[in-house]
């Protein structure tokens, strides 16, 4: 060949010949354990290659591939980013419980032999409730465990408050200081001491810990999430909760976005594709055209509000042509008290009542309800009447197999939107398809929670600034009032934690939470227990870093199907690490950083708390089996497994494990197969009669299911809209938008699968797939407007403005504008309080006078980490924070937040709106606040027994009898 | 080159074989940037990542889009990949080579320079070993190997691939295996794999329409050239002529009748015959640069046999209206 190639080549020889050129010829493979997470990209060893790789192989035709349990402690693999080289894993198999959502869906981590680093997550397979599969948040755990801005290490704030200084304290230097304050507080009262818990991810142990604290100090997200479906229920069957039984149902009547996105998204919707499969119906009613909509056979695209008309429509034609299960009725539902107690109550017309027989019953249903015609649902609803025709003779058709359910749209999105859930319960109460095969059950019997060893007493208090005597009916605590209680001088509170919580965020009117964040006179010690940054957090005294999915103990159990199942979630690599022989005393030396468990960070504090045992708070977490020391978690949840959970020990030991030896391995046991019509049970006491026999009945006064509610009739509600289902006006009805002169109405909280509330923005997989939030707007609006896709519009609420793009669809109603949750995340500072692929930087200001402001100075951009992915980010709109500009609307009975907001004005935007901006005046903010309040009755003015809530009605941590006695000082008065 | 021992030298072609491999298979990773940087074929770029970016999308789009490098697709009458697996296989089975291939097939040129790494790898351990007579018998292995599996179509694949990164890549493959080639006994064998192809009257054939034409201009056996989607859209876009998308052959066949459908036939076929000219002309430059004009004449060969059969078609009367013409397409509805 020529010199020239020749040279050429033997220059390429005397490179590849270096020492140098060698190192990069083989796959790098780590050799020992490491800890990546938040600072590194895991690496994993290289396993010897087995003689056979196991495939696993249904006989039956399934085509999961599940490693099988037996291998979980020894599973090899290919590594499938090793493609094409062949390069075999050995994991351990560690099942735990998703925390993403409220599901509780199992998951299994892979966690390298090697490293100990996690691989992947994917879905457990003997997990009853999910059954292996998962939706996109289960995978993206990992996203969050190797999250590059994650919070390692417990930090403490340094200077003012939300000034963002922090240094790095260790944990017990954490402890200590917050346990004095507790103890400080505890000393000197009992509604000193709060823990706002925005997803509890368990079932019984932190409520543990507040009752052996002796304070009312529980407070949680449930007035902006459910209350007013769970005040719904409740009413009717005491339960708050329903638990629909999709696979097996005839009709699935769903209202909301429920197969895509709702409540127990993953097992349900499952359930609800099997139903479908064998031929059941699916109705939904919803304004906008979800993904769930767009799969159902019915959709009914009603206008907000309208949703009780229509079933109560669909009643009405089950009444008059007394198709419905007449003989359940007569049994299950309180007819004879609505007989006695009926007549008289306001606005209730002449009713039939004769000998108070059943019959007569049957003749003021017809007389109750006759004037809810298909028309006049039509009507309202501004929904073509043959939908509504066709839904009721569906419903009809379903008889016992009715699975309905709402949650977290109408009930939660209207002023009275707990008469929806009340209505809709009522299609199951005359399909008489309560608790019934492919009927709709109550959560409780779907539900189970196993007891530790000891309890502590109910409390001896009454927390005003939670359960206000306005309120007496609400589910539960009045918790995004909290800023404005505070702003009135209701009271203050010595140690606030938030946990897995960002109240700023996710509640309405977010700047009146800023000023109470803000507030150290009010709020003297804000604890932030989180696994990631946010913008609640930025104002916190202390940050702790609390576990992810695979880093943490709980025990879940959720209302999935018609069974009962527990689910252990556990610290992966701490089992991984034990399973290998590598004891761990503290969860925290086996997760990234000092990242750190609640339930031994609970134990640890309270210990700290009551150091000599003299306020009585230490003896509930001694250890059983030496008192002198605080209990480890594998005491106590080897207690509950062995004495708590019927069959687990059985079970177990047909393997020869322990039942702590069993959770580890399986990570979930099976209570129940089925449950189903759990009231009919005989009793020997207690219970209700029911024709001659006594039987275990529902959980309300009666004991029977309350069609009329003495409740809501004695407590200052009595008139017909209240006592019985009946629709009540709501805010946002056609007769309070005025769209002639341009209003609309914003419907604000409609959630996208791949997201969780503000917590998935550490997720860059599910980041990926949603990131902004869009305004939803029909053409015929942008139309009037004068607007395209992707232009900006300044959408104006009660109480200030945001700017955001909008989304021209015919899926959503004319005259209503839709923003999904979730996004629109920010953060104050360049390099910390978010990811930067993830939030937005934004500036605070305010005037003194009650105006904020929230400027975005830069969206979300592509940054430099030891993840190349996070270079990779290709968006920059990450939505925009709508919730700042929301008013509060608190329901006068249910205490409920109703979402759906009046949009005064939607506008093309002007030439100096920004991207994001935000502008509110907390004066308006006020102003709203009290219009609501005013619709309340107190307690003070309406308790028929001199307490301050009805005992029968749920609270998370009841307290005793004698802390319902009215206040002696009650606020306001 | 002297100063480097036969082992050495077999070390060498061992390490570049292997590192050409797993480009070819999988693409850019870490560690073979590294190597790429050391033997100066890195590309230069600011941003490392965007770079790994930039290169795995250049990979997709060269090597899973527009040109497929498999022997199969050059050198068989069907043009596809894995279509000479047979004969690539009969060499590893001489050399006791056998691949995990996975999705693919034997022929793929990523498998081939690994078969050579593994083998002038094991001739460096040979020599290592003091066994030079192993070493030696394995020469005349390769030789066979690159004439009948290698060189027989790699020049028409480097020209296929008009630049960028994998260009580079592939044109220093070639000039490394001619070099090599070089040292073996024997001259080259030319292929014959083209031989039997090109030849007989296709216009003459009553069956022949724009499809059949289509198809034989898109084996490369057959026309000498491997046309990508690309080169049919640039094609269509000179004479804003629509193609359609698709098959390749779908969208050569839908641009040569519209074509003919808006009179634009000859100058179509004018562009054609430029960029044959153009492929010719490449071809005759590797020869020269890297020796290999005995590898190169069969498609050269073909090349010429191609441009007279397009001479021919520009030629026909329109008036007339040739057979071929008329012949309704078998994928694409007649117009209404």
């Amino acid at each position: 060949v020529s010199a020239t190639l020749a040279a050429k080549v033997a220059k390429l020889f005397t490179a590849v010949l270096r020492p140098s050129y060698a190192q990069n010829d083989e796959p790098i493979v780590a050799t020992e354990p490491s800890n990546a997470a938040g600072e590194a990209l895991p690496s994993f060893g290289e396993a010897d290659r087995p003689p056979q790789m196991i495939e696993v192989d249904h006989g039956d035709g399934r085509m999961t591939r599940y490693p099988p349990p037996e291998r979980w402690d020894d599973w090899v693999e290919w590594d499938a980013k090793a493609w094409p080289r062949k390069v075999p894993r050995r994991y351990s198999l560690i099942p735990t419980i998703c925390f993403n959502c409220e599901s509780a869906c199992g998951l299994l981590a892979y966690v390298d032999k090697t490293t100990f680093e996690i691989r992947k997550f994917e879905g457990n397979p003997v997990h009853p409730g999910s059954r292996g599969r998962n939706c996109a948040k289960g995978p993206a755990t990992h996203n969050q465990t190797y999250d590059p801005e994650r919070i390692l290490y417990p930090l403490q704030r340094v200077g003012a408050r939300g000034e963002g200084k922090w240094k790095r304290v260790s944990w017990e230097q954490a402890l200590t200081d917050i346990a004095a304050r507790m103890r400080e507080s505890r000393q000197a009262r009992r509604d000193g001491i709060m823990y706002h818990v925005g997803r509890p991810g368990e079932d019984h142990y932190v409520n543990r810990c507040i009752t052996a604290w002796g304070v009312d100090g529980h407070n949680s997200h449930t007035n902006i999430c459910s209350a007013g479906a769970r005040a719904g229920y409740a009413f009717w069957a005491g339960a708050d909760r329903p638990s629909p039984d999709h696979a097996n149902a005839r009709v699935i009547l769903l209202i909301s976005s429920h197969l895509e996105t709702g409540h127990y998204f993953n097992p349900h919707a499952q359930r609800i594709i099997e139903a479908k499969q064998n031929g059941a119906k699916l109705i939904v009613f919803d304004p906008r055209l979800s993904n769930t909509a767009s799969r159902s056979d019915l959709w009914l695209p009603c206008w907000p509000g309208s949703e009780t008309t229509i079933l109560l429509a669909i009643a009405n034609y089950l009444i008059q042509r007394r198709s419905y299960d007449r003989e359940f009725v007569r049994r299950w539902v309180n007819w004879e008290q609505f007989l006695r107690e009926a007549p008289g109550v306001a606005n209730m017309p002449e009713l039939p009542v004769g000998a108070r027989s059943f019959a007569d019953f049957e003749r003021c249903l017809e007389a109750l309800y006759c004037e809810f015609t298909f028309e006049r649902a039509a009507a309202e609803a501004q929904v073509p009447i043959d939908r509504i025709e066709a839904t009721a003779k569906l419903v009809e058709a379903a008889g016992s197999r009715l699975a309905a359910h709402t949650w977290r749209s109408a009930s939660i999105g209207n002023r009275g939107g707990w008469q929806v859930a009340r209505a809709l319960f009522f299609l199951n109460v005359l399909t008489g398809s309560v608790g019934t095969l492919g009927g709709t059950s109550m959560n409780e019997w779907n539900k189970f929670v196993p007891k530790p060893w000891s309890s502590p007493p109910p409390l001896e208090a009454w927390n005003e600034l939670q359960m206000p005597h306005e309120w007496p009916l609400a589910f539960f605590e009045m918790s995004f009032l909290l800023p404005h209680f505070l702003a009135e001088g209701r009271g203050t509170i010595d140690v606030y934690f938030t946990r897995v919580y960002n109240p700023m965020w996710i509640n309405p009117d977010g700047f009146m939470w800023l000023e109470a964040l803000r507030d150290e006179s009010k709020l003297k010690l804000h604890v932030a227990l989180t696994p990631t940054w946010n913008e609640s957090a930025w104002f916190a005294d202390y940050v702790l870093p609390m576990g992810h999915a695979g880093e943490r103990h709980d025990l879940m159990s959720q209302e999935t199907h018609a069974g009962q199942w527990i689910g252990f979630r556990q610290p992966v690599r701490r089992v991984a690490l034990e399973r290998a022989g590598k004891p761990v005393q503290h969860t925290w030396e086996a997760n990234p950083g000092e990242v750190w468990e609640e339930a031994e960070f609970w134990v640890e504090l309270s210990w700290r708390m009551d150091p000599d045992g003299a306020l009585g708070i230490r003896k509930w977490f001694e250890s059983p089996i030496d008192p002198t020391r605080p209990f480890t978690q594998d005491e106590y949840w080897g207690w509950i497994f062995e004495h708590s959970v019927p069959g687990l020990p059985e079970k177990a030991a047909a393997e020869g494990l322990s039942p702590l030896a069993y959770m580890r391995k399986y990570g979930c046991f099976e209570v129940l197969r089925e449950n189903y019509v759990p009231y009919e049970r005989e009793v020997p006491q207690d219970g209700v009669e029911i024709d001659g026999v006594r039987r275990r009945g529902f959980d309300t006064p009666s004991r029977k299911l309350e069609f009329f509610s003495s409740t809501l009739r004695d407590w200052g509600w009595s008139a017909r809209e209240y006592v019985i289902p009946w629709p009540l006006d709501s805010h946002v009805s056609p007769t309070n938008i005025d769209r002639q002169s341009g209003e609309m109405l914003l419907l604000p909280n409609f959630r996208l699968p791949t997201l969780i509330h503000t917590r998935s923005a550490n997720a860059k997989w599910l980041y990926e797939i949603s990131h902004q939030n869009p305004v939803w707007m029909h053409p015929s609006d942008a139309a009037r407007i004068g607007v395209e896709s992707g232009e900006l519009v300044r959408v104006e609420t009660e109480i200030g403005y945001f700017v955001d793009k909008v989304y021209v669809t015919e899926g959503i109603k004319p005259g209503i504008i839709a923003m999904s949750h979730h996004l629109g995340r920010w953060r104050l500072a360049e390099a910390q309080g978010g990811n930067p692929g993830m939030t937005a930087l934004a500036r605070l200001e305010q005037d003194g006078h009650g105006n904020h402001k929230l400027d975005i100075l830069e969206h979300g951009r592509a940054w430099k980490t030891f993840d190349p992915d996070t270079s990779r980010i290709w968006w920059s709109d990450v939505g925009v924070h709508q919730n700042l500009t929301h008013a509060v609307h608190p329901d006068p009975i249910s205490g409920a937040h109703c979402w759906l907001q009046k949009a005064t004005n939607v506008s093309k935007a002007r030439p100096e709106d920004r991207h994001g901006d935000v502008r509110v005046d907390v004066r308006k903010s006020m102003q709203i606040y009290r219009e609501w309040y005013a619709l309340t009755r107190s307690a003070v003015d309406h308790s028929p027994d001199g307490t301050r809530r009805p005992l029968w009605l749920k609270r998370p941590l009841k307290p005793v009898k004698a802390a319902y006695a009215l206040p002696k000082e009650p606020f306001g008065r | 080159m002297s100063e480097l021992d036969s082992k050495a030298r077999a070390l060498a072609r061992s390490r570049l074989y292997g590192l050409l491999a797993r480009l070819l298979v999988r693409g850019v990773d870490r560690r073979s940037l590294a190597q790429l940087e050391q033997l100066g074929w890195a590309p230069t770029h600011d941003d490392p990542e965007a770079q790994f970016e930039q290169l795995a999308a250049e990979h997709h789009a060269t090597f899973m889009l527009g040109v497929f490098p498999y022997a199969g697709v050059f050198l068989d009458p069907s043009a596809s990949a894995g279509a000479c697996s047979d004969r690539v296989r009969s060499h590893y089975a001489k050399a006791g080579f056998q691949p995990k291939l996975d999705e693919l097939a034997a022929d793929h040129l990523g498998i081939e320079l690994a078969f050579l790494a593994f083998v002038t790898g094991a001739q460096a351990d040979a020599l290592e070993d003091d066994r030079p007579m192993i070493a030696a018998a394995l020469d005349p292995l390769l030789a066979d190997f690159l004439d009948d599996c290698v060189l027989s179509y790699l020049p028409a694949l480097v020209c296929a691939v008009e630049d960028g990164f994998w260009a580079t890549i592939l044109s220093e493959t070639l000039a490394l295996l001619a070099e090599h080639r070089s040292t073996l006994p024997g001259p080259i064998i030319p292929t014959r794999s083209l031989d039997s192809l090109g030849t007989g009257d296709l216009l003459a054939d009553p069956r022949t329409g724009l499809r059949q034409i289509a198809e034989h201009l898109l084996t490369p056996a057959a026309s000498g050239v491997f046309a990508s989607r690309a080169d049919i859209a640039a094609w269509g876009r000179q004479h804003q002529l629509p193609r359609g998308f698709g098959s390749r052959v779908l969208m050569l066949d839908n641009l040569l009748r519209s074509a003919v459908e808006y009179g634009q036939l000859a100058s179509l076929i004018a562009a054609l015959d430029d960029d044959l000219a153009q492929r010719d002309h490449a071809l005759a430059r590797l020869a020269s640069a890297c020796e290999l004009e005995l590898a190169v004449a069969p498609w050269r060969a073909a090349l010429v046999r191609t441009r007279t059969l397009l001479a021919r078609l520009a030629d026909q009367d329109p008036a007339q209206q040739p057979p071929w013409t008329s012949k309704p397409s078998t994928t694409t509805p007649p117009a209404p």
